[in-house]
């Protein structure tokens, strides 16, 4: 017997996919009448599936997923203050670049906002120092506890930057990796 | 219940209010902080929509079908009507455009559910629970005051009572759902902005989720108003675009505080004020699209848009007043979360530009609110007072001068504050265009048909109407130089940029053409040049708006083989005739047995030359034959249209009376549209590189957005038959709004669609 596994993200979308098609071939068959009933108990069935998985999710009868899991994290107030000085620095550099802003009104400026990323940077740090301290303890006990089964796989290169083509205009101050899916958002922009 | 589809429909939107109801409880518990919970919210969010999309089906196949069981299917279709139509007659009523409203709801809250995976944990629960309310009320609405599948009393008719002849067109098939998309499309920042008030997380965190959101919002906005006077334009026959209406004032005013919206979200993101006022903006968009809809609704204010008048008025008013004390309630809980540390540190800044922007776009909108209401606001004390278009234009005037100006001083400015030497340098270029314009202008201007100055009528007594009649007798020569004023700006602000790029790869001992650092400069701040873009777009429109100034209004009466001079065209009037049954008439006119039309045929000529063939019209549909409809024939050009509507036609002597208009720079007005959307497409572009989105991620996010191009250049540029049946050959050379639908086109659009829903259906989160 030949076992079949489809990955959740296919189950998913299985069901909008029959229906499309099943819609289509419907429409081009027997007209659009009948493939709008096609539509509507593809909705149907999605609508039921979809509720009975919510009450399950409810009742707590299906466990977390592993993206959930991490989406559990948000950025501080701290850290959005952060984003937006070193939006404000990068701002700073574009209008020096164009001429916007006089010489000595930049330094003044720039001078203002790395200080004031700075404090964020260190209070974000002071903040996350005992989660820190939790999470490498987890890890050395864990490392302790594990029997040696095979020497640590090398880390996988991580691509070098080669894009060395950024002008001064788009000029960013360097920054810690962006830690959540909005910060990443964030920063992309 | 089961045998029946009115009742099964009923059922089905009582399904959906129990499922959004405890989609909203079980959001609002996710509150709380339980993952679990949150999940089960979401499966809530997605079958409450699959709910909607269940409905709506049902409706469209009654519709199909015939089924005059159902009481709005009898009222708003009959058994004559082509599918395309069937299909329109969705959101050509009351209760039907309810659904529809739903329906783009529950897209608008699938894609936002879909896109909150792994973000915005703390807000979630409330942006979903908050969709469900204004679900919710929907469906109230529906259930209880406008059932779009209540049956009919006495059972099904024989034949429906057919749709309204005006709305059987193009424009009515792509209009009111541009529109639509536009206002459901606060509903998602306003969700948004009440979970930021609701956790208390007000800084920057909501600013960065809505700002995509909103520009969408915003875009569909903008289509959906052009589209809105494209159809008046075509369609009523009155000659012109906008008649300051009280549905189209409603339609525009959320559009202006989007407008100041996307222009202060900067100021937070960047300086981190204005909190509170972003709050009030974005609620008070949200607000102005329900206030707006009411308005189209209640029946309360007499318009052509106007739905039939109903009591579903009250409604709305109980709602407008939810809004505004949840929204209130939680500003005040959270006012000391609001108020900003940081202040305007210079009037010369940026910051301080688009404060003073903003409250030019809201005075406009202000004004525009009060002067619609204040017919109805008068019957308080008074006898009615009408409040007309000239009143609008008087005012309105000035104010958009403002918005202008603003619009092109404020990117003149850097953040915080701007130093002498750079305002100097900034103001050079931009006002040596502005003063160069107006000098040519009312040199040369008079001489090609465009003067600077056009003499205005005193509109009041008093030193207030003197003041409007020198600025509105001014507006074309200011307007114009204004317009090069905001181009010379963008020209300038994006060869700064330009250069910065050539310096900065000078310095790495690079090259870079110009070309490559244009498309790198936009690229990399696509929000900032996508905005000048938008700006492009406005001035086009702006000129286009002063065009009226120099447009020509004529009504005569001819008789086959006269001629009547307009400006620089001479139209000659050949004779009518009736189709079906004139021999002249094309097969498709012979063909169509719904209604009569009486045409009336034009020669236009231009300096002796025949320039082209008009045929304005009246059609007079056998269902309807109480309402005859006019039928607008045009030439279009950059320079002007030619504008002709037949009124009445003598079948004995074939005598008819005409109305001419030479509206002068209308196609500008379109043109500024098409570039606008341009412009917010370019700042709605996926800002992912193929790095850290994965080539997959990245396609697909860009076939979302090219999809959407797509859809809007077929929406705007190409549109076809104006008419409900096909006009005649002679006129379809002629003028842009009777072309056919290029097939090439339709199926481009077909195929980005099924590529952006293809590409969409492979879900990956970005790494």
């Amino acid at each position: 017997m030949i076992g079949l596994s489809l990955s959740p993200g296919a189950t998913r979308a299985a069901l909008p996919v029959v229906t499309i098609v099943a819609a289509v071939v419907t429409g081009v068959l027997a007209g659009v009448e009948l493939s709008l009933l096609v539509v509507a108990a593809g909705a149907l069935a999605g609508v039921i599936a979809l509720l009975w998985a919510s009450v399950q999710a409810l009742t707590g009868e299906s466990p977390l997923t592993l993206d959930e899991a991490l989406s559990l994290g948000a950025p501080s107030a701290e850290e959005e203050q952060k984003r937006a000085v070193l939006r404000a620095l990068k701002d700073l550099e574009f209008e020096r670049s164009v001429g916007k802003i006089s010489e000595e009104d930049y330094t003044e400026l720039s001078t203002r906002y790395r200080e004031d990323a700075k404090r964020l940077i260190q209070l974000i740090d002071a903040g996350s120092e005992a989660e820190r301290e939790r999470a490498e303890k987890a890890l050395s006990q864990r490392l302790a506890a594990a029997p040696a089964k095979a020497p640590a796989k090398p880390a996988e290169a991580a691509p070098k930057d080669t894009d060395t083509d950024e002008p001064e205009a788009d000029a960013e101050p360097s920054s810690p990796a962006p830690a959540t899916p909005s910060e990443r958002e964030e920063e992309a922009s | 219940m089961w045998q029946s589809l009115p009742e099964f429909g009923t059922g089905v939107l009582y399904a959906i209010l129990v499922t959004a109801a405890y989609t909203f409880a079980v959001g609002l518990a996710a509150g709380r902080g339980q993952p679990r919970l949150l999940r089960s919210a979401r499966l809530g969010a997605y079958a409450t929509a699959g709910l909607t999309l269940f409905a709506i089906a049902l409706l469209a196949y009654a519709f199909l079908t015939h089924d005059f069981r159902i009481r709005y299917v009898a009222r708003y279709s009959d058994r004559s009507m082509p599918k395309s139509y069937l299909f329109t007659a969705l959101w050509g009523g009351q209760d039907g455009s309810l659904l529809w409203w739903l329906f783009l709801l529950s897209g608008y809250t699938t894609a936002c559910v879909v896109w909150l995976r792994g973000r915005y944990r703390h807000l979630q629960p409330y942006v979903i629970a908050t969709l469900m309310a204004i679900f919710a009320f929907f469906v109230v609405l529906m259930l209880f005051a406008a059932n779009p599948f209540e049956a009919t009393i006495a059972g099904a008719r024989a034949d429906g009572e057919g749709l309204n002849p005006l709305l059987q067109n193009y424009w009515m098939i792509i209009h009111p759902p541009s529109l639509y998309t536009g206002f459901v499309g606060c509903s998602v920042p306003f969700a948004f902005c009440i979970a930021a008030l609701a956790t208390g997380r007000l800084d920057n965190e909501w600013i960065v989720a809505v700002r995509k959101w909103m520009l969408f919002a915003f875009l569909f906005l903008s289509i959906g108003n052009a589209l809105g006077m494209a159809w008046a334009y075509e369609e009523l026959g009155w000659g012109g675009y906008w008649a300051w209406d009280p549905v189209e004032n409603a339609a525009c005013l959320p559009w202006f505080s989007a407008a100041a919206y996307v222009h202060s979200t900067m100021i937070q993101e960047r300086r981190n004020m204005l909190k509170g006022w972003n709050v009030f903006l974005i609620c008070l968009t949200f607000f102005l699209t329900i206030f707006g809809t009411f308005l189209t609704r209640a029946g309360i204010i007499s318009s052509v848009h106007a739905f039939a008048q109903s009591d579903i008025g009250k409604y709305f008013v109980g709602f407008m007043g939810l809004i505004v004390a949840t929204s209130a309630g939680l500003v005040i809980w959270r006012l000391p979360l609001l108020r900003g540390k940081a202040q305007i540190e210079s009037v010369a800044s940026r910051e301080a530009m688009f404060v003073v922007n903003n409250w030019a776009l809201l005075g406009g909108a202000s004004f525009i609110l009060i002067a619609t209401m204040f017919p109805k606001i008068s019957e308080l004390w008074d006898d009615k007072v009408t409040v007309g278009p000239p009143f609008f234009n008087r005012w309105m005037a000035p104010i958009g001068l403002v918005i202008f100006a603003l619009m092109g001083l404020a990117p003149l400015f850097g953040w915080r504050k701007t130093s002498p030497e750079g305002l100097k340098k900034a103001f050079i270029f931009p006002v040596s265009a502005f003063v160069t314009m107006y000098v040519l202008h009312v040199a040369f201007g008079r001489g090609l048909g465009y003067p600077a100055f056009v003499e205005r009528d005193v509109f009041y007594p008093g030193i207030v109407g003197l003041a409007l009649q020198k600025v509105g007798s001014a507006l074309p020569g200011i307007t114009v130089a204004l317009a090069a004023f905001n181009v010379a700006v963008v020209i300038q602000e994006f060869s700064r940029g330009i250069r910065a790029r050539q310096r900065s790869a000078e310095k790495r001992k690079e090259s870079e053409s110009v070309l490559v650092a244009l498309l790198r400069l936009v690229d990399k701040n696509r929000r900032r040049y996508g905005g000048y873009i938008v700006h492009l777009g406005v001035c086009a429109m702006f000129v286009g708006f002063t065009g009226g100034a120099w447009a020509l209004d004529r009504e005569t009466a001819m008789t086959p083989g006269q001629s009547y001079h307009l400006g620089r065209y001479e139209l000659r009037y050949e004779g009518s005739r009736m189709c079906p049954g004139n021999p002249k008439c094309s097969p498709e006119e012979q063909a169509d047995v719904s209604k009569r039309m009486i045409f009336a045929d034009l020669t236009l000529l231009q300096a002796g030359k025949v320039v082209g063939h008009l045929s304005p019209a009246k059609f007079i549909y056998h269902r309807q034959p109480e309402s005859p409809t006019t039928e607008v024939s045009m030439r279009r050009a950059l320079s002007e249209d030619v504008y002709t509507v037949v009124g009445t036609v003598d079948p004995q002597t074939k005598r008819a009376t005409f109305q001419f208009h030479l509206n002068t720079l209308v196609s500008w007005i379109w043109l500024g549209v098409m570039v606008l959307v341009s412009g917010t497409l370019v700042s709605l572009w996926p800002e992912l590189s193929f790095r850290e989105a994965g080539a997959w991620s990245y396609l697909r996010a860009s076939a979302g957005v090219a999809t959407s191009l797509m859809l809007t250049v077929w929406l705007c540029v190409l549109p076809t038959n104006a008419y409900a049946a096909p006009r005649p050959r002679a006129t379809v050379t002629l003028s842009h709004a009777t072309r056919p639908l290029p097939t090439g086109a339709f199926g481009a659009t077909v195929a980005g669609l099924g590529l952006g829903a293809l590409v969409a259906l492979r879900r990956r989160r970005f790494r």
